[in-house]
Parts: structure tokens; C-alpha cells; sequence
């Protein structure tokens, strides 16, 4: 029950996500630029997570890390909220699931070849069959989803 | 099809892989940090200043037209940060795997769901029986590789040694 709970936590945490792509979209709409909802989402966003962090509920953080950390590990920022405006765009035309269906493919596709060469830090997965053939199906999804 | 569905694709295509580099990318400052939530409010805040310096740069800085949006679509940002934070805190618990198809099912499933009962302000997506089915192969193709990830423990559960740091960086 209590595992459950947790998982329950999960799946809406995956239902949020249209959600914000719908808002989001909505304020694009509504504005006329998409640009200034993109400003707006991810202001948003960074203000609700500094606030938890500055509660302090969370854990400690150990900042002396931050210099130690590379330069590029700071560019999830940029990956992100490019992904942001990219992401509205395609649902204001496309719909969401349509957004989510192709959005997941790639993000699958290309997780599998940053885990096969070990890319960015992350530790090395090597292509098995059973992630060779999800690939192959992730292929015929998007062709299906696009055609 | 139309060209817009295809220049959406494209657009939803290019930000699933931008997706796995900023997934890769806080991965990499967590581990440094020592705290997930830190690691995502530095990167939001990151996005914030990179999204506001390119609108401005690119001359569509304009929040007049801000106030022809009702209060409930400013939420958007809010939806992406709760989203993180119930992650994170199912993390430990349910481990990588689940919450991997958990969120896949969630996400792909809720948005099917409000499309079909069109109960969305945005063009809804035509989906017929291929759609359906592609969408069907994604789901198997992700709980595949998913549940693969099994033997390795959850991110959260190992923080690098600071001494560590800097031994995987690429030059």
C-alpha cells in the first residue's frame, strides 16, 4: 500500500506533463507569442523550485561542488528551456500526445546511444538485442505517428 | 500529411533528444552537488535566463500582451516543477524502472485521454487506428529498455565522491 502510494506519486508526476504543455500552449495562444509563454513557463518553473529549495525540507547541498563541477553540466538549463519552447510549438500544432508520442521516441533513441558510448558521464549500456529491437519499434512508432 | 505536422514533429523530435541531454546534463551537476533538487532549480533557473536573453536578443520581449491570458495558463512552469519534485520523491521508493514506464504512462496516457474527450484549447491531434498503434509500440519499446536498467541501482542512491569529480570529464 505504501509502495503503492509512491507509484501513484509517479504516474502523476508523468500526468502533469501534457498538462504544462497544454497551459502552456494555451498562453502562447493567448499572448500571440509563443516566445514571451516560454519566458513565463520557465520563470515560473525556476521560482517554484527555488522556493522549495530555500525552504530547506529537501536535504542539505553541497555547494563547494559547484565549482568542481565541469562547465558543460550546467548546460541542462539551455537543452531545457529550448526544449521548452520546441515543445509548445509542436503541441499548439500537432496536439500533445502526438508532441509526447515523438518526443518520447527520440528522447528513447537518443538516450540509448548516449548508454551504448557512455556519453556525458553516464555510465556505458551497451546495445543488448532487447535495446537494438526497442529501438527498431521506436523507429516504425514515429514513422507510424508521422505518415 | 500537412507540412505543420510535420514541422511539429520535427520541433517535438529535436526537443525529445534535448530532453535526454538535459536529463544527462543534471544528472552530471547532481552527483556534484549532492541534491537533485538543487541540481533542477540551478537548471530552471539556467532555462529562464537563457529562454528571457534569446527573446530578448531576438527583439519579442513583450509582456503586454501578458494580460490577455486567463490566471490558470501562467501554471505551466509550476505543472514542470511539481512534476520534478513528485519524481524525486518517488525515486527511492519504486526505484529508476517503474518510475521510467510510470511517467511514460502517465504522461502518454493522460494527454490521450484529454484529447479524446477534447478537453484541450489546442488543436487536437487526428488520431486514428496507426497513431494509436505507434503509440502502442512506444509503450512495449520503453518498457523494454526499461526494464533492462534493473540490475543498476537508482541514480539517487549514488551521489560521486567530490574527490571523484572531475575524473569523467571530457575535454
Amino acid at each position: 500500500m505504501w509502495r503503492l502510494s509512491f507509484l501513484v506519486m509517479a504516474i502523476l508526476s508523468g500526468v502533469l506533463l501534457p498538462i504544462r504543455y497544454q497551459l502552456d500552449g494555451k498562453l502562447a495562444q493567448a499572448t500571440g507569442s509563443l516566445p514571451m509563454a516560454g519566458v513565463v513557463s520557465t520563470f515560473v518553473g525556476a521560482t517554484v523550485l527555488v522556493a522549495l529549495l530555500l525552504s530547506g525540507r529537501f536535504g542539505s547541498v553541497y555547494w563547494a561542488g559547484l565549482r568542481l563541477s565541469p562547465w558543460w553540466s550546467y548546460l541542462g538549463g539551455v537543452s531545457g528551456g529550448s526544449y521548452v519552447l520546441l515543445v509548445t510549438y509542436a503541441a499548439i500544432q500537432a496536439g500533445t500526445t502526438l508532441t509526447i508520442g515523438i518526443g518520447i521516441a527520440t528522447q528513447m533513441l537518443s538516450s540509448l546511444l548516449v548508454d551504448h558510448f557512455g556519453w556525458l558521464g553516464l555510465e556505458r549500456r551497451p546495445l543488448s538485442w532487447q535495446r537494438l529491437l526497442a529501438g527498431i519499434l521506436l523507429v516504425v512508432a514515429v514513422v507510424l505517428l508521422l505518415s | 500529411m500537412h507540412l505543420e505536422i510535420w514541422q511539429a514533429g520535427l520541433a517535438a523530435g529535436v526537443g525529445g533528444v534535448l530532453f535526454t541531454l538535459a536529463f544527462a546534463f543534471n544528472s552530471r551537476l547532481h552527483r556534484s552537488i549532492h541534491s537533485p533538487l538543487a541540481a533542477s532549480a540551478i537548471s530552471f533557473t539556467i532555462s529562464f535566463l537563457f529562454v528571457g536573453s534569446l527573446v530578448g536578443l531576438w527583439g519579442q520581449w513583450n509582456i503586454t500582451p501578458l494580460g490577455q491570458a486567463p490566471w490558470w495558463a501562467f501554471l505551466g512552469g509550476a505543472m514542470g516543477s511539481c512534476s520534478i519534485i513528485l519524481s524525486l520523491l518517488a525515486l527511492p521508493r519504486i526505484g529508476l524502472v517503474a518510475l521510467g514506464i510510470a511517467i511514460v504512462f502517465g504522461q502518454l496516457g493522460f494527454s490521450l485521454l484529454i484529447e479524446q474527450l477534447s478537453f484541450t484549447t489546442l488543436v487536437s491531434g487526428v488520431l486514428g487506428a496507426k497513431e494509436v498503434l505507434g503509440l502502442g509500440l512506444i509503450l512495449v519499446a520503453v518498457v523494454l529498455i526499461q526494464s533492462q536498467r534493473e540490475a543498476s541501482p537508482p541514480l539517487a542512491a549514488q551521489p560521486e565522491p567530490t574527490s571523484e569529480a572531475r575524473v569523467k570529464e571530457p575535454h
